[in-house]
């Protein structure tokens, strides 16, 4: 029995059930001595998970851990999660925006480097981040395959808008950034006409106006 | 013993909060007015953590994934009549007692924020006191825990402060200036009501004639009453909207 009504208002601290007995842990919410508690303010979200999320494959839900915990007490247990006020439903669920490891940004390519390139990461997601984050590409993290064979310099150019993952936190000011995944890498580049490019092949751009290609590491 | 505003002993001043009343980048706001202390509490970022952020803290044992908390209090008006009158030293003290409020601070917040989820990011929260009539570290303390509260950073508990002062063996919760003046002990002390937990205690004066363990249950009481004031307010924020 989860203690407080479904969209009821709740503050940081407030109890909300018993953890793994009432009800399990979702996003905006902590476990502490045995009892799901609210970290942020908002309106409680109470979900039963549906009877969809056992078709699918358990790898791509993101609700993995906590479906299994509550099977098995055989009794599938809800979901409770805070809304951040103004924030929709299914839209960040975090408001305030920190960088964790596995995370996707976006990026804007600072300069180069034939060791790494330099982003600020501006998005987590889909959502703005409150101030842009330090984060590096270096040349091993940029494709998964032949990875001795690459070169930043023929991966990204200054300017371009980049989908990468976070991989670390890294040791000093720039956390560690990986495009090695078929999605992760350039999503728009401008030529040096300043045109926005089009994508003729796996691995090249075409300017619309010159007719010039260049290579980049470009999401498919 | 009647008090001159003509509360009773253990009555806290009553409490106004208001939230986003600063514009201009910051995250989250609060206005707090708690009779004649008003305090005004702004919180920004979280931001990455800069090369420039507290320099002491560097050494070893220290954590680069960790959070960092950066208090500022500003005290504007205290020490300008001194000041004004050329006193020598006036600047010096207002400096001192900004530079200990601003640590008072940190130390009372610092446990209610779940650090582990904003790593390698600094949080900076700007204090000023407009007017300080008596407990404005816990004006305060309570002020920047809604700030951060309604600024939507993960946070464990919600953070309450009281004062107690001793004035003639007589306990009084939440003194005027005019009270602590003429009182022998004061105690201050924040508390996370939902967690049990005191982040922070300050104590001064002779205890000697005093149970200090009395008083300390006295403040826990306090700010329990203290946070549900709070959780209104916080409410009444979400629901206004």
């Amino acid at each position: 029995m989860v203690l407080v009504a479904e969209s009821e208002v709740v503050c940081p601290g407030d109890k909300l059930g018993r953890d793994n007995e009432d009800c399990v842990s979702g996003a905006n919410t902590h476990v502490y001595k045995g009892y799901v508690i609210a970290s942020t303010l908002g309106k409680l979200v109470c979900e039963q998970p549906s009877k969809l999320d056992f078709g699918l494959d358990p790898g791509s839900t993101t609700t993995t851990t906590t479906t299994t915990m509550g099977e098995a007490s055989g009794k599938r247990l809800p979901v409770v999660s805070i809304r951040a006020e103004g924030s929709k439903p299914g839209q960040g669920e975090e408001s305030v925006g920190a960088l964790s490891i596995g995370d996707e940004v976006l990026c804007r390519v600072k300069r180069l480097n034939p060791r790494y390139a330099s982003c600020d990461i501006s998005c987590k997601g889909n959502s703005p981040l409150i101030k842009e984050f330090l984060g590096i590409i270096r040349v091993q993290d940029v494709r998964a395959t032949e990875i001795d064979k690459v070169s930043i310099l023929s991966s990204f150019r200054p300017g371009d808008i980049v989908r990468a993952e976070v991989i670390s936190l890294g040791e000093s000011q720039s956390l560690l950034l990986s495009t090695a995944k078929d999605h992760l890498g350039v999503l728009h580049a401008k030529s040096e006409q300043g045109e926005t490019m089009v994508q003729v092949s796996p691995t090249e751009m075409l300017c619309p106006v010159t007719k010039a290609r260049e290579e980049r590491k470009i999401a498919q | 013993m009647q008090r001159e505003d003509g509360r009773g002993a253990t009555e806290c001043r009553p409490t106004f909060l208001r939230k986003d009343v600063v514009s201009g980048g910051a995250t989250g706001s609060a206005y707090g007015e708690f009779a004649r202390t008003r305090v005004v509490v702004s919180v920004f970022g979280p931001r990455p953590k800069g090369k420039g952020d507290h320099q002491q803290q560097h050494g070893p044992g220290v954590d680069l994934h960790g959070m960092e908390l950066d208090c500022q209090v500003h005290l504007p008006f205290e020490g300008r009549d001194a000041a004004r009158s050329g006193k020598v030293g006036a600047s010096t003290a207002r400096e001192e007692r900004e530079r200990v409020l601003g640590r008072q601070l940190e130390q009372s917040i610092l446990p209610s924020i779940q650090q582990d989820r904003l790593p390698k990011t600094c949080l900076e929260i700007q204090c000023t006191i407009l007017e300080s009539d008596g407990n404005d570290i816990g004006a305060a303390i309570v002020c920047a825990s809604f700030a951060l509260a309604t600024s939507g950073i993960p946070l464990y508990d919600l953070v309450t402060s009281c004062t107690l002062a001793c004035v003639g063996n007589q306990l009084v919760v939440d003194p005027t200036q005019a009270e602590l003046d003429e009182s022998e002990a004061e105690m201050s002390l924040a508390y996370m009501p939902s967690r049990g937990q005191v982040n922070f205690v300050h104590a001064c004066g002779d205890w000697s004639e005093v149970s200090f363990k009395d008083h300390m249950d006295a403040g826990v009481n306090a700010c329990k009453k203290a946070h549900a004031l709070v959780k209104k307010s916080l409410v009444a924020t979400v629901q206004t909207k």
